[in-house]
């Protein structure tokens, strides 16, 4: 190879080097957003499943029948789930209340009464947060530090899908109120 | 006049027969529209790939034609001639056939299998083309690009070379973007095997940098299918839940599901 062409084939070297570093990197990015997307078609599987098993049965009150729905509205919600997903991650915004409570009272009760249904209730809110996180693009970023948290957060805790279900939008078409707030 | 058929033929008999079709192509390309359409056209299925594409390129009508003293030694002479036989044994009833293999028109004829039965099983699916040349090829589109090169751009040195792993197409069937990466690629290989490093190089990269952008695109197109994969999910979800908001609406949420569709719901008594 004589000098004059030397600085040419260094720089196709160059360039031919770049661009497959790119297209490797490009290549494991696409891949795991693929594998990430897959799993949360699997979780959503999941999670309408036990949906359905909770809204069907009679042994569940109707208080935790709307809190499932508003909570399952609350992570359609792009915006929803990222405020929840930062609130994991900062550890703030999760205080229990009184609605807290009166769940929370309602999930002790579903748990003495008909432990499975009380199961399909956990696996129905875990699955569709995990389904939610990994479905959109700026929380399936976060993804592995809120599960982190969660797991280590969550087990007998629901206030942060009491504060999910508050956090959904009201101006959605079908808007599940209490009776008190509808008659008010 | 000695036929060149026995003189001039390195090529075994079934390479022959296989590389039919892409001499017959090339006998057809007089012109330089029917040279792009047949190069595009050059069959996979067969004998060594690169000998077939060698030897089609090679039998194409050059620029450079030389003079009438020094032809019948060059490969595009041995295309001609190969071609030209080629179609005399494909007619089946042609003298050549006869007396290669004798008898064998006037059996089949007794036994039924005449001409007209013959003649409509070779033109079907070929309506378009002249009878006699079979069905039509797959398409390799792009991929006859460097091909093209080949024979029109580039200097006659490179002619001699051409650097395409052998049935290299035949794995790529159907990958038309990886035939079109493999072709250039070994185009430059052979650019720089012939010492033209800058330019195989250049076609290098710039085949590299095509390659990334259709990859690219194919995976963002396999993650967008997915993503409506889950969002086709999430509407199930969405269904499931609306069969129930009427009933929680109505402070009626153990009622038997059957009646749900039959109920109106609020939004429709409003209307």
């Amino acid at each position: 190879m004589s000098s004059e062409t030397f600085p040419a084939v260094l720089a196709g070297a160059l360039i031919t080097f770049g661009l497959w570093t790119q297209r490797v990197r490009r290549f494991d990015s696409s891949g795991r957003r693929r594998r990430q997307l897959q799993r949360a078609e699997l979780l959503y599987r999941t999670h309408s499943g036990a949906v359905e098993s909770i809204l069907e049965s009679e042994s569940v009150p109707d208080v935790l029948k709307r809190m499932i729905i508003n909570f399952s509205d609350a992570i359609a919600n792009e915006d929803v789930v990222e405020a929840i997903a930062k609130m994991f991650i900062s550890g703030a915004g999760l205080d229990p209340n009184q609605e807290d409570g009166d769940v929370r009272e309602a999930i002790h009760k579903l748990a003495r009464q008909d432990p499975e249904m009380a199961y399909v209730l956990c696996q129905a809110i875990i699955t569709g947060m995990h389904a939610a996180m990994l479905r959109f693009d700026a929380t399936a970023i976060l993804y592995e530090e809120v599960s982190a948290k969660m797991a280590a957060s969550l087990a007998p805790d629901v206030g942060f899908v009491v504060t999910a279900s508050r956090m959904r939008k009201s101006e959605l078409p079908f808007l599940v109120r209490s009776p008190a707030a509808a008659l008010a | 006049m000695k036929s060149p058929k026995f003189s001039i033929d390195p090529l075994r008999h079934r390479d022959r027969l296989a590389i039919r079709p892409a001499f017959k192509a090339a006998r057809r390309a007089r012109s330089s529209a029917f040279r792009i359409a047949h190069l595009f056209r050059v069959r996979d299925d067969g004998c060594d790939t690169l000998q077939r594409l060698a030897t089609c390129c090679y039998a194409m009508p050059s620029r450079d034609i030389k003079p009438e003293r020094e032809r019948g030694d060059t490969p595009a002479d041995l295309g001609a001639s190969l071609s030209s036989r080629a179609v005399r044994v494909d007619r089946g009833k042609s003298r050549v056939a006869r007396d290669a293999n004798p008898g064998v028109g006037r059996r089949r004829k007794r036994a039924g299998h005449g001409g007209r039965w013959r003649r409509t099983e070779w033109r079907r699916g070929c309506e378009h083309r002249r009878p006699g040349l079979g069905p039509s090829p797959p398409r390799y589109g792009l991929a006859g690009l460097p091909l093209l090169a080949i024979k029109t751009g580039l200097p006659a040195k490179f002619q001699e070379s051409i650097m395409l792993p052998p049935g290299a197409l035949k794995y790529l069937r159907g990958h038309r973007d990886g035939l079109v990466f493999v072709s250039v690629a070994s185009v430059a290989a052979s650019l720089i095997y012939v010492g033209q490093a800058v330019a195989g190089i250049a076609l290098l990269t710039i085949t590299l940098g095509l390659y990334h952008l259709r990859t690219s695109r194919f995976e963002e197109h396999q993650t967008e299918l997915q993503r409506l994969k889950v969002d086709q999910e999430a509407m199930k979800v969405e269904v499931i839940k609306a069969r129930h908001r009427d009933l929680l609406l109505y402070e009626q949420p153990n009622l038997p599901l059957v009646n749900a569709p039959q109920r109106p719901s609020k939004l429709r008594r409003e209307r």
